[in-house]
């Protein structure tokens, strides 16, 4: 899978994870916008987004699997963005890392 | 997945106009209701769905069809006598594929895929140059190199058949040799199979399958990627050497009588024709606008614009996903009464179980002559058209880390990531890569919809261009204000006397693409006493070419530099409907956005928005009548539904070095963008760190002021975000305060006080900073 940044996760990071959970838009410290960056630069194939199931009130989590390919849907459902940015990076957490968050 | 989608013929009318509805139904039947669009925002933070249903006598129940886009440009020839009595005869083109391997791929053919007949000079499965000849009764033959040929590099692609012998003959010649690359190769072989004389039309970039249902085209099939040029049919078996001398243009007489047709594409560049150069004329016609004003085989790199060296520039370039027309079959058709006032109105189809399922088609009622009203929205349908059906979440994009946001998909996105044929935008790149060129507004534009959402839209409302800019159209309806909706098409056409009758127009969110009869109308309007209020960011950015005699499409070249999703070709900065420079305004003499409205693109980011505070110019006497109502410390615009701010996605700044006039004033300025927010490219000279929100004193916005010659004035908000913060809190804010302020100071003919004053001393600018000064005086040493 290409990337937007060749930065690799460690250890270190961890300690972004409930700040990351608690504050996933806005201004950012270096370290998060870094670890934030290599997150969000997935390739397009196996990118996870959200789908507008109710405008502002339900997400479905899916990922894409590229140009003019149908979407793979995950049985995730979420009831506001912030809830979906959450459900989102424990899924590139675990890819990334192997850890599952709770 | 969306199962109703339509577009209509014409996006702005007059009382007594007729306009006609396309509709693609996948259900049984639709209801078709015309209502005026007030606001699209689902936000419940927002104004909400606000639509008026007008009584109209097409408001009724439609049966469904389906109707499909034939997506996929071609050249096209109409079969005729010398081209179905061929004989022995000889096909050749210069050829330069972009994707040799995506399957077969006509080049140039007669040959109907419906049974089968004709000829057909092909990039078959293996990549590389085949002619195909079929009977029409099963039998078809091929002969093929059987070598791929390598992407974006130039070939002669030539095939004989010699109906004597049955023997065909096939060569590839690649243009540029590389050691060991092994793409050059000719085959012989006889065959068994004669090919049929059908009344197929000559295809070029596609085959024939048959006539679309409104009979005015071919449904193409097996389209091809990449550039055609020169493309010849010869009687007879043609040797190499004659081969190379119809290429040239110096064929002998006896050589130049035996050719059926030589297609020279450089004479017709602006036009959706194709002359044939041969005796016979075989002229024919382009369908779904390839792009032309390309480079061809023979170019030099000594001229970059096509019109001075037309014969360097005959080629085109399809695409298989190119549109203009959709083609469709039409529905109803409305002829707007004169009861209709000005605004913006849509066909509202509703379908489906529970009628669940629906289709915005947007439209605007401009004011019949002479019953212009003071204030006029400017409908931005040319930068609608840049983005229409973009694909820059599902396309191999940095979208979010653009946005830093997670990515949110619309039902609109889902549907166009897999439904190619409705075109794309000129952000999106074609099937083969290439950034697209050509946007038309005569498909369904399924982002141009109320409720639509989009992931550049900043968190919360989410909108973007059409939809963004009902939060305009709300606030004015509900400060109560009389206003107009003309479109900046009618302004391209109709030049400043479509804007003279109004005291004050009003821009969208993001005006961003601009013709030069636009340019004109609208600069030569605020220097005529008219006066501008610039609702958005990044407007008057781009500038981009209407074609001609199609109606409804524009083209850009993105040449040099900007913020830009793709860069084209060297020696394709021109673009081929009018041969003009296209590319960034601020490149193109003295122009731009600071000249036309004091500010200029200046920083993105598409996360969160902020606020601005108010500068020392804003205490200005000439600018007292802004601020009533508004404390001196008062920060303006921290709160908003894009983005949660009216400062935010694309701000411009204040900048002497582009243009502002020296008199602007520059009377609040934004602050403390997050690190998403970046200065745009072209004011990078080197790349340096702390070019982000945090740090950067160019991400910003400035709100602006200057008075014009005549009475004129321009204001300038110098953000997307702004309109998204008028509606908040039922418009009670300081947003909206301030815009009424500058609005009912606009309509007031009252001339502003012009006080003649020295030049002032010049404020330090990008052109002296960037030499590490802050004064001219600095900078000349």
């Amino acid at each position: 899978m290409t990337t937007m940044t060749r930065y690799q996760i460690s250890d270190a990071d961890r300690k972004w994870i409930d700040h990351i959970r608690q504050q996933p838009v806005g201004i950012q410290p270096p370290e998060v916008i870094r670890l934030l960056n290599r997150l969000r630069g997935e390739a397009i194939e196996g990118k996870y987004c959200l789908v507008i199931d109710r405008p502002h009130k339900e997400w479905v989590v899916a990922e894409m699997q590229g140009r003019g390919k149908p979407l793979k849907y995950h049985n995730i459902r979420v009831s506001s963005r912030e809830e979906g940015e959450w459900e989102i990076f424990k899924l590139r957490w675990y890819r990334h890392t192997g850890e599952t968050l709770t | 997945m969306l199962k109703i989608t339509g577009y209509s013929d014409q996006i702005s009318v007059a009382p007594g106009d007729k306009i006609k509805f396309m509709v693609n139904c996948e259900h049984p039947e639709y209801q078709a209701q015309i209502v005026r669009v007030v606001s699209g925002d689902l936000n419940p933070e927002g104004p909400g769905i606000i639509e008026e249903t007008i009584d109209t006598p097409v408001n009724g129940t439609y049966a469904g069809r389906k109707q499909e886009i034939y997506a996929g440009s071609y050249a096209m020839v109409p079969s005729s006598a010398p081209l179905e009595t061929l004989g022995s005869f000889s096909v050749q083109v210069m050829v330069w594929p972009t994707t040799p391997r995506k399957g077969l791929q006509g080049l140039v053919s007669k040959w109907s895929t419906k049974d089968n007949s004709g000829f057909a000079l092909v990039i078959d499965e293996s990549g590389g140059v085949a002619f195909m000849v079929g009977d029409g009764n099963g039998g078809v033959a091929s002969v093929s190199i059987g070598k791929p040929m390598v992407e974006y590099e130039w070939y002669l692609a030539a095939a004989t058949y010699d109906a004597d012998t049955g023997t065909i003959t096939v060569r590839q010649e690649p243009q540029f040799e590389y050691p060991t690359i092994d793409d050059a190769g000719a085959a012989e072989e006889k065959v068994s199979v004669a090919p049929a004389m059908n009344k197929a039309p000559v295809m070029m970039a596609a085959c024939y399958g048959g006539d679309t249902p409104r009979g005015d085209a071919a449904i193409g099939t097996n389209h091809f990627n990449g550039k055609l040029d020169s493309p010849a049919i010869v009687a007879g078996v043609l040797s190499r050497a004659e081969s190379a001398q119809i290429l040239a243009g110096n064929a002998s007489t006896t050589l130049a009588h035996r050719t059926i047709a030589a297609w020279d594409f450089s004479l017709d560049i602006a036009e959706t024709t194709i002359t044939d150069a041969s005796s016979h004329r075989l002229h024919g016609k382009i369908v779904h606008l390839p792009t032309r004003g390309v480079t061809g085989y023979n170019w030099t790199g000594e001229e970059m614009r096509w019109k001075h060296a037309p014969e360097q520039y005959g080629a085109i370039k399809f695409h298989d996903d190119d549109v203009y027309d959709s083609g469709w079959d039409v529905d109803f058709e409305l002829t707007i009464p004169d009861s209709m006032k000005s605004g913006i109105y849509a066909a509202h189809l509703l379908a489906g179980e529970d009628r669940n399922d629906e289709e915005y088609i947007p439209f605007v009622v401009r004011p019949a002559p002479g019953k212009e009203k003071k204030v006029c929205f400017l409908f931005p349908i040319t930068s609608y058209k840049a983005y229409a059906n973009e694909h820059f979440a599902t396309d191999p994009w940095p979208a979010e880390i653009m946005t830093h946001r997670a990515i949110e998909l619309d039902k609109h996105h889902i549907f166009l990531n897999e439904h190619r044929e409705y075109g794309h935008s000129l952000y999106d790149r074609h099937s083969d890569g290439s950034g697209v060129h050509i946007s038309s507004r005569l498909r369904p534009v399924l982002n141009m919809r109320p409720k639509a959402q989009t992931m550049l839209g900043g968190d919360g409302s989410q909108l973007w261009q059409f939809n963004a800019d009902t939060h305009l159209t709300v606030w004015l309806e509900k400060m109560g204000y009389d206003f107009d909706v003309i479109t900046d098409e009618d302004v391209h056409y109709g030049g400043t006397d479509v804007l003279a009758p109004y005291s004050v127009v009003l821009t969208g969110s993001h005006p961003e693409y601009y013709s030069k009869s636009m340019f004109d109308a609208v600069f030569d309007y605020t220097h005529q006493g008219g006066r501008l209020m610039y609702m958005g960011g990044n407007g008057f950015y781009w500038r981009v070419s209407y074609h001609t005699s199609a109606p409804g499409v524009i083209e850009i070249r993105r040449s040099e530099g900007g913020s830009r999703a793709w860069a084209p070709k060297s020696g394709e900065y021109y673009t081929g409907f009018t041969c003009e420079y296209s590319g960034l305004w601020r490149r193109q003499g003295r122009f731009g956005p600071n000249v036309m409205a004091g500010v200029g693109f200046s920083a993105e980011g598409f996360d969160i928005s902020t606020y601005y505070r108010r500068n020392p110019d804003s205490f200005d006497e000439r600018v007292k009548f802004m601020f009533e109502g508004i404390g001196s410390e008062e920060l303006i615009g921290d709160f908003g539904l894009i983005g949660g701010g009216a400062a935010g996605l694309e701000v411009d700044r204040v900048e002497r070095g582009f243009g502002t006039p020296p008199h602007a004033l520059c009377v609040a300025s934004s602050e403390n963008h997050t690190d998403t927010y970046l200065v745009v490219v072209e004011d990078i000279l080197f790349n340096l760190p702390g070019c982000g929100g945090q740090e950067n004193e160019f991400v910003r916005g400035d709100l602006c002021f200057f008075e014009t010659p005549n009475g004129g004035a321009v204001f300038s908000v110098s953000s997307m975000a702004w309109i998204g913060s008028l509606p908040w809190n039922d418009c009670d804010n300081n947003v909206s305060k301030l815009t009424k302020n500058v609005l009912d100071r606009f309509v007031d003919p009252t001339p502003f006080p012009v006080e003649k004053k020295p030049a002032p001393v010049m404020r330090d600018c990008y052109s002296w900073r960037v030499q590490g000064a802050t004064s001219a005086a600095e900078a000349a040493e």
